[in-house]
């Protein structure tokens, strides 16, 4: 910009004029820097309001807990699991697919005339299937994979499945399980052979397989002769069971209110309640001191914790005298239950509303994003790099394969990395697609339901009270933190590969 | 490849190789058609399953609601509708302009805040800052962008909306609407209090199309700023350059010439983001409400206007709506049920021509600078 | 991979502490139970599935909140074993399932109480009938009724504002079907429709001329701050909501029955057949946990029959077909 000089002194208006265009540059400067600031501040205020809420809440047993109705024990485990698995799913289909498309589009273009007006359409289709609200992807998705239009019969109607082990399940009078090896899904036909003692009957082993050893000194008997057996053991368990819930619900402050116990009270609750039921084995003594031990532990407390606390009660009286009057029994002529266990690989047609739809859903949001980074990252490689090796006398695909492609795999990468973190992120065709809302345990095979971190979060922001808001920002710490590790990675690479070019 | 090999002879094996190589890269050609006609079958099973939906929803005999009474809807009253009505009044209607009221009020107030926020950020990242500042301000930006948007959503839901827009930590005692200058009291004798509500003056819904449109706006704020900024880094630096050379300061130079120049990339941008704030999910299912905008019956015509105004209120949006019906007791093949699809194609067709447009914008600029 | 994945690494607590004592003789329950249904009933039944969990670390429970017609579909097409209802099963759906070949077993869990309450300083409204309800809240009386005094000569010209839950709530739909019922009318539209209870709560708080109706639990939660009105019952007295009156049927017609509907072929297997008779066994203690009120002990024992003995179907409909209408306590005699 000229300066006026005491030498060269300039007319006044253009002085001014001078004056008043470097205000309004300076200005100017300053209103567009007031605009980058803010777009910053709202970034440290929306991390600020989230920590402050969220941080208190964070911990190791936040992270692995269940979901539940208590705000305060709830966590986020099987929702953090199930958010990476349809997250791996989601990459390992949409990689492939994206970059084959990309290097199909940048690589290959055709010179026929038609084909060419072919290849205008597809590129020009993925540049607008970016745009498609993620809500729409779900409702294909429920419709493509969940459902598969209806041509698979409904869900759960289980064609072409594989990777599932089929069993009959019989149960003992002391309710132990018993199993035999299946031939395959139950069917109308035929429903399994009833208990017989001529079959072999195996235990579950400790590690979960439900072929274990085989059952010995099993006592067999007849439907006529169990059944007063076990209407005895309910008429004398009942009463015991009446008096121990009576003796709980008078030792609590309120109709909802926290129990109320000392070792007096808690030790009269449990002796009425043994002695109202009648016991197999005349020492109860042993059942007295867990029960007693019990009682005590439900001083002040209320809700589930007091529920839970009785119903082990009862359920360790009940187990215990089951397994001491029948041991071993088991009813001849007992039907069987088909059951089943799943290989990770489970599959069947359809899919359901599984881990592999949730991810094959996601895949549909993230394909136009990972194609358009992977067309960026090759055509960001120089022709000359392809022009040589074909030069050598490579084919096409050996030039592509050889030179274009590894230069590009970094830029592919980043890009790819990028638009798995938005996948993390989505919860809209989760939400259509109907995750659970509570779930006990992560995925465990590719039709297994799920929960996602995101729809989560945003079960819990819905909820009116305060508590369910600090967990949800609690669940966003932890979702952020995996969000930027990944960006990290995708930060890494790049600066890598820049280093090596 | 193989002519230039023409004159020299071959080994046998190698020959075979080749023909094993041609099949391969056969195979290969055929595996890379078919990825490229999955994003294909993408878009045809998107418009096959909105299409045959939203005919079933028009299906001239009806369909059921949820309390067995059959309701029969036309294309005309779907898409001219002014009300939009499935379960309160007194007869249903199911006009679809209430639901895209309520998507543009929220991004009509997204954009309000989006696109200049995000514009001069772009002229400043571009024209103004140093180097070095843009690479620490750009990655920063960029992790704006990776937020999700149940992030946003849950923002507007407890930051936005209660202490921006109802200012909670200002409670004011409420007036007894029957005796003026004295307050409503409880039973003990305390007074009740209320949120003062924005400036003191309005009062802001818990869910209102402000909050959930500033959440949106905040999330369009990366777009907008790399796509723009993008279209101004486009512009040659000659045309920079001439115009320093004739005299211009910086803030001419950026508003004179170089937006001018990147404006088809920078209105590409703004499309772009539109495309998204209409598309947007979580944000309005979290922070917008439920109530359909009312276009007509709210009295004189000024009455009208102002109800469908209102920013204050609760909105319910379309994609708010599909939500609605696909986690709520709607049953499967009642005409709730199926009035989602046709939302969901209005939408679908809304995003598409925003984005077909905006990519045929931004498509124009490329091959201007390139 | 999928099973490596296991949670038991990181779980602590004193709810474990205590249940580390049941390590008895017998096998422990393996498998899955698929849940879906309800949202009203979803805090019930999630209570009762964490529960469970907690004392059967193997059994597997999903439970879903896709409301009831989503739940009754995903039922029918197989993909659940409990379907959770606010309201009895449609004859439409039960059409459904027959066709699918799914049998069921209907269990009520639990009371669902609806309150209408006023604002504190409404001293005017000492009970209220449903007619009165009816001509406050019916859209062919928009323009008619605007304030109190329209609805009763005896009350104040103050001017009637709304407040009602989300149109998707199973509590609107139920004061829907009370105050509309049959007729070819609606609820009217110039209504402040919130899905957060606390708006509502706000709303009513602050304004003397207030109306407005939520679940029970939510009104036993904010007793403080509003007044129920005491509605007009079908023997002619005036009962307000509370757990005694919805337990006893008194607090009639805005008291509704929770249900889970079981299918049968599930039952037959040992982690299912547990679930229910743990439900079941103190489904009233975990209703009142979650804010509901237990149902009278004569239903709960019914059901139990009904489920001990595989009885199936709707209680809401009789033998030759036709729909059973009444409370609870009546159908389940």
């Amino acid at each position: 910009m000229p300066d006026a000089t005491p030498d060269n002194p300039k007319p006044k208006h253009i002085v001014r004029s001078t004056n008043k265009r470097m205000r309004s540059n300076v200005l100017f400067n300053s209103i567009c820097f007031g605009a980058t600031l803010l777009a910053l501040i709202i970034l440290v205020v929306l991390l600020v309001s989230i920590l402050t809420q969220g941080v208190g809440s964070l911990s190791f047993r936040f992270i692995g807990a269940l979901n539940s109705s208590d705000p305060h024990k709830a966590g986020i485990w099987t929702s953090l699991v199930g958010t990476l698995v349809i997250c791996l799913i989601c990459a390992l289909s949409a990689i492939p697919l994206g970059v084959g498309t990309a290097i199909l589009i940048e690589e290959f273009k055709p010179r026929n005339r038609y084909l060419l007006w072919l290849h205008a359409i597809i590129d020009t289709n993925i540049r607008n299937l970016a745009g498609v609200p993620s809500i729409v992807y779900g409702i294909l998705g429920v419709t493509a994979f969940a459902t598969m239009f209806g041509l698979f019969g409904s869900m759960n109607s289980g064609n072409f499945a594989v990777g599932q082990t089929w069993y009959d399940q019989y149960q003992g009078e002391d309710k132990q399980l018993y199993y035999v090896p299946a031939d395959g899904p139950p069917n109308d036909e035929e429903t399994g052979k009833p208990a017989d003692p001529s079959m072999t009957l195996y235990v579950p082993s400790a590690s979960g397989d439900r072929i274990g050893k085989v059952a010995t000194d099993l006592e067999w008997v007849t439907a006529e002769d169990i059944e007063p057996r076990v209407n005895a053991i309910e008429e004398e368990l009942a009463a015991f069971i009446k008096v121990f819930r009576a003796g709980i619900t008078d030792a609590r402050e309120s109709r909802r209110g926290p129990v109320r116990v000392d070792q007096a009270s808690a030790e009269s609750i449990v002796d009425k309640a043994i002695q109202a039921g009648t016991w197999k084995n005349p020492d109860t003594s042993v059942l007295r001191g867990k029960l007693l031990e019990l009682v005590l532990g439900l001083d002040g407390k209320a809700g589930g914790d007091l529920i839970k606390a009785r119903k082990i009660a009862i359920n360790i009286a009940v187990d215990s005298e089951y397994a001491a009057r029948m041991p071993n029994v088991i009813t001849k002529g007992a039907a069987p239950v088909r059951v089943d266990t799943k290989s990770w690989y489970h599959l069947a047609l359809p899919f359901g509303r599984g881990v592999l739809a949730g991810g094959l859903t996601l895949m549909l949001v993230i394909l136009p994003i990972v194609i358009v980074a992977s067309q960026e990252a090759l055509r960001a490689v120089p022709g000359s790099f392809r022009q040589g090796a074909l030069a050598l006398g490579s084919t096409k695909w050996q030039s592509v394969s050889k030179t274009a492609l590894p230069a590009a795999i970094p830029g592919i990468c980043t890009g790819t990395i990028l638009a798995l973190s938005r996948a993390i992120g989505e919860a809209a065709p989760i939400l259509v697609l109907g995750g659970t809302g509570f779930i006990t345990s992560p995925p465990r095979n590719l039709m297994d339901s799920f929960s996602a971190l995101p729809m989560t979060i945003f079960q819990w922001t819905k909820e009116p009270e305060v508590e369910y808001k600090t967990i949800a920002a609690a669940g966003i710490i932890v979702l952020l933190i995996v969000l930027l590790s990944f960006n990290a990675i995708a930060i890494y690479i790049r600066q890598r590969a820049s280093k090596h070019q | 490849m193989s002519d230039a090999n023409t004159d020299i002879q071959l080994p046998l094996s190698k020959k075979r190789s080749q023909t094993a190589q041609k099949i391969r890269e056969r195979i290969i050609m055929a595996s890379l058609i078919f990825c490229a006609g999955v994003t294909v079958t993408i878009t045809l099973g998107i418009v096959f399953i909105l299409l045959t939906q939203t005919l079933e929803f028009f299906n001239p005999e009806g369909h059921m609601d949820g309390q067995g009474n059959v309701s029969v809807v036309s294309p005309i009253d779907f898409f001219f509708g002014l009300e939009w009505n499935p379960l309160l009044g007194g007869e249903k209607h199911f006009g679809v302009w209430p639901l895209i009221f309520g998507t543009m009020k929220v991004a009509i107030v997204a954009m309000i805040f989006a696109l200049p926020v995000g514009l001069i950020s772009a002229i400043w990242l571009s024209e103004y800052a140093k180097p070095k500042v843009r690479n620490i301000i750009k990655p920063i930006i960029e992790v704006l962008a990776g937020v999700p948007t149940v992030v946003f959503g849950f923002f507007a839901v407890t930051f936005i909306t209660p202490y921006l827009l109802r200012w909670e930590w200002w409670r004011v005692k409420i007036p007894d609407p029957e005796n003026a200058g004295q307050y409503l009291k409880d039973d003990a004798g305390n007074f009740l209090t209320e949120p003062a509500g924005l400036f003191g003056l309005f009062d802001v819904e818990v869910y209102n199309a402000m909050g959930a449109g500033l959440a949106v706006g905040i999330m369009c704020l990366p777009i907008v700023i790399s796509l723009s900024e993008d279209a101004l880094r486009a512009v040659p630096r000659a045309l920079r350059e001439g115009s320093y050379g004739l005299g211009a300061s910086k803030f001419e130079t950026s508003v004179r010439v170089v937006v001018p120049a990147a404006l088809s990339g920078i209105s590409a941008a703004f499309l772009l983001a539109v495309a998204r704030a209409v598309g947007e999910t979580m944000i309005v299912a979290l922070a917008a409400g439920a109530s359909p905008t009312k276009l007509i019956g709210q009295g004189s015509l000024l009455d009208n206007l102002t109800s469908a105004a209102a920013l204050d209120e609760s909105v319910l949006p379309m994609t708010g709506y599909i939500v609605k019906i696909f986690t709520g007791d709607a049953a499967h093949g009642t005409v709730e049920y199926y009035s989602s699809y046709a939302v969901a194609a209005t939408l679908f067709i809304i995003t598409l021509t925003l984005v077909i447009f905006g990519n045929i914008i931004q498509q124009r600029f490329r091959e201007k600078y390139d | 991979m999928f099973t490596t994945l296991k949670k038991t690494a990181f779980v602590a607590g004193a709810a474990l502490a205590i249940a580390t004592g049941t390590t008895s003789a017998q096998a422990e329950l393996a498998g899955e139970i698929k849940i879906d249904g309800s949202s009203t009933v979803y805090p019930i039944t999630q209570f009762v599935a964490e529960t469970f969990h907690d004392l059967n670390e193997k059994v597997n429970i999903s439970v879903g909140f896709s409301g009831t017609g989503g739940g009754m579909k995903k039922f029918a097409s197989g993909e659940t074993d409990i379907s959770c209802a606010s309201r009895p099963i449609k004859a439409k759906e039960a059409n459904a399932l027959k066709e699918a070949g799914i049998e069921f077993i209907e269990v009520p869990v639990a009371y669902d109480g609806l309150s209408i309450v006023v604002n504190k300083n409404n001293t005017w409204a000492e009970s209220m009938t449903v007619d009165q309800l009816q001509k406050m809240f019916l859209a062919s009386n928009k323009g008619k009724v605007k304030t109190w005094k329209d609805v009763d000569p005896s009350w104040p010209a103050i001017e009637i504002k709304m407040y009602i839950p989300g149109t998707d709530s199973g509590t609107f739909d139920y004061f829907k079907e009370v105050v509309v019922g049959k007729s070819e009318d609606a609820i009217r539209d110039d209504v402040s429709e919130s899905e957060d209870d606390n708006v509502l709560v706000t709303g009513i708080t602050g304004d003397r001329g207030a109306i407005g109706f939520f679940g029970a639990a939510y009104y036993f939660a904010n007793k403080d701050s509003l007044r129920a009105v005491p509605i007009i019952n079908k023997a002619g007295k005036a009962v307000g909501p509370n757990p005694k009156s919805i337990e006893s049927g008194d607090y009639n017609p805005f008291s509704r029955p929770l249900f889970i509907y079981v299918k049968k072929s599930s039952l037959e297997r040992p982690e299912v057949k547990a679930f229910v008779d743990f439900y079941l066994a103190d489904a009233g203690d975990f209703s009142e946990e979650v804010g509901y009120v237990a149902l009278p002990a004569m239903v709960y024992d019914r059901a139990k029959a009904n489920v001990k003995s595989k009885k199936t179907g709707t209680q809401y409909t009789d033998a030759s077909g036709e729909k059973v209408e009444g409370p609870v306590t009546e159908v389940y005699k």
